[in-house]
């Protein structure tokens, strides 16, 4: 009898911890989504946290982040500081020293580009209507007037007191590094809350970043636009592993036709008109959102070859997409960069 | 009385087949439950307006307040209709996998799919 007792209270113990492990499994994370718009584009986060209100929390406070940023960075928001900066384009202005940072990267990384980006390309981006999504082709020599204020080399920068000074009629323009920086944002302030959580992923308008885990031991996945299809097809899927930034640059992306002629949004500063390329997209990981987003327009516009050495430079890895699909992908992404869609084949 | 001092008895063991088999089931169902659901949200301005299970939604048209029409048909969402000039939101078509989604920017409104049916976490694009 005693013996009977014994192993029925065994069993019990036992059944009561495997229901209770059962149930454990599905509370161990919660993954928490929210969108909206802001910085002119689609901004979705989701948080894995251990309980749903500190998702909710974390989400919207990131959100409130970038809506910060925007309010400092946007070129077409009257109440935004860069707005102001351009708007005072002759006399030198001081800024916030977190704008100031920004403007003082974009230049010294856009200076590898052998002319072709700046951070003041703001005077012919507005010619052709880029910044508002209302295009149109601007005459040559509208164009002619715009380029030489797209110059860097006329920006008076003075780090000891943060002021900017614009050439007369000159516009910075942070388009390109914005959604990257706003990637940047949100790792960093996953970071310094003391929320418990275990990861995080949020596209900024096409920008990604990652951080942490989802919780199952899983590597995040993120599609690459299929430049071919439509906005929610990809030709392959990106695998990493705990933290990424990665950005995509392609002529897909805010095109628009005249007379049968198709134009995207990624200008040469040296001839004034759309990149010239081979290429139809360029998709770059790197250790920061500021990178992956700048670094995937250079690429886009220095073409492969001379990407190259800024990639290794930055740390960082990039996949090259071909109008013919053929792909092209560097050492450091082979082995975590699967093509799905059978169209692409690797060059 | 059996005085045999078997440590389990055949009770003994019916009893902790039954309880392993619980365990099991409600193991596996919760796995399946958290499996293939996919589930659209819908939000204007970052507020979310409404929350669609896909996976058992029936066939519907939603008129948001905005204006905005959205279709549910056969497990896949939509735009239908909206105020918008360019009509971006209308093109991106119907939309039935975790991590895709939809936006109609000058309308503030984002349709977005999420579930753990096997797809990707996001897009780049």
């Amino acid at each position: 009898m005693k013996f009977k007792k014994c192993t029925s209270l065994i069993c019990a113990v036992t059944a009561f911890c495997l229901v209770f492990s059962a149930c454990r499994m599905s509370e161990k994370t919660v993954a928490v989504s929210s969108d909206t718009v802001a910085m002119g584009s689609v901004v979705s986060i989701t948080s894995y946290t251990y309980d749903e209100a500190s998702g909710r929390q974390l989400n919207s406070e990131i959100i409130k982040q970038i809506q910060a940023l925007d309010r400092l960075i946007s070129k077409n928001d009257e109440a935004a500081e860069l707005y102001k900066l351009n708007s005072a384009s002759g006399e030198a202005v001081t800024v916030d020293k977190e704008l100031y940072g920004y403007i003082e990267n974009t230049v010294k990384l856009f200076s590898k580009s052998e002319g072709k980006l700046s951070a003041s390309s703001g005077a012919l981006t507005e010619l052709w209507g880029i910044d508002t999504d209302s295009f149109r082709l601007p005459t040559d020599d509208e164009i002619k007037n715009a380029l030489p204020l797209c110059n860097d080399d006329l920006l008076v920068l003075d780090g000891g007191n943060y002021s900017v000074k614009l050439a007369d009629g000159q516009k910075l323009n942070l388009g390109a590094v914005g959604k990257g920086i706003a990637c940047d944002k949100a790792a960093e302030w996953l970071t310094l809350s003391s929320q418990a959580s275990q990861g995080l992923v949020i596209s900024v308008g096409g920008s990604v970043a990652v951080t942490g885990s989802r919780g199952d031991g899983k590597p995040w996945k993120i599609g690459v636009r299929n430049p071919f299809g439509t906005q929610n097809d990809y030709f392959a899927k990106l695998s990493i592993e705990n933290n990424g930034f990665v950005s995509t640059s392609g002529s897909y992306e805010k095109s628009f036709e005249i007379d049968g002629k198709s134009y995207h949004h990624i200008l040469d500063l040296t001839t004034g008109y759309p990149v010239e390329t081979e290429l139809v997209g360029v998709t770059v990981l790197a250790p920061s959102g500021f990178l992956s987003d700048a670094l995937s327009t250079l690429c886009f516009s220095l073409g492969e070859e001379a990407s190259q050495k800024l990639l290794s430079e930055y740390s960082a890895q990039a996949v090259f997409v071909y109008g013919d699909k053929t792909v092209s992908v560097t050492e450091g992404l082979a082995d975590s960069l699967e093509i799905t869609d059978r169209e692409f084949t690797v060059r | 009385m059996n005085t045999d001092r078997k440590l389990i008895t055949k009770k003994d063991a019916v009893v902790i087949l039954i309880l392993i088999i619980i365990a099991l089931a409600a193991l596996l169902l919760i796995r399946l439950n958290s499996g293939n659901a996919v589930t659209a949200t819908v939000t204007v301005n970052g507020e979310v307006v409404k929350v669609i299970n896909l996976t058992e939604a029936e066939n519907e048209t939603i008129t948001l307040d905005n204006g905005i029409e959205i279709l549910v048909e056969n497990g896949k969402i939509g735009f239908l209709n909206s105020g918008c000039p360019d009509k971006i939101c209308i093109k991106s078509g119907m939309l039935s996998h975790s991590g895709e989604a939809a936006a109609c920017l000058p309308y503030r409104t984002v349709i977005s799919l999420e579930g753990a049916d096997g797809q990707v976490d996001t897009l780049t694009y």
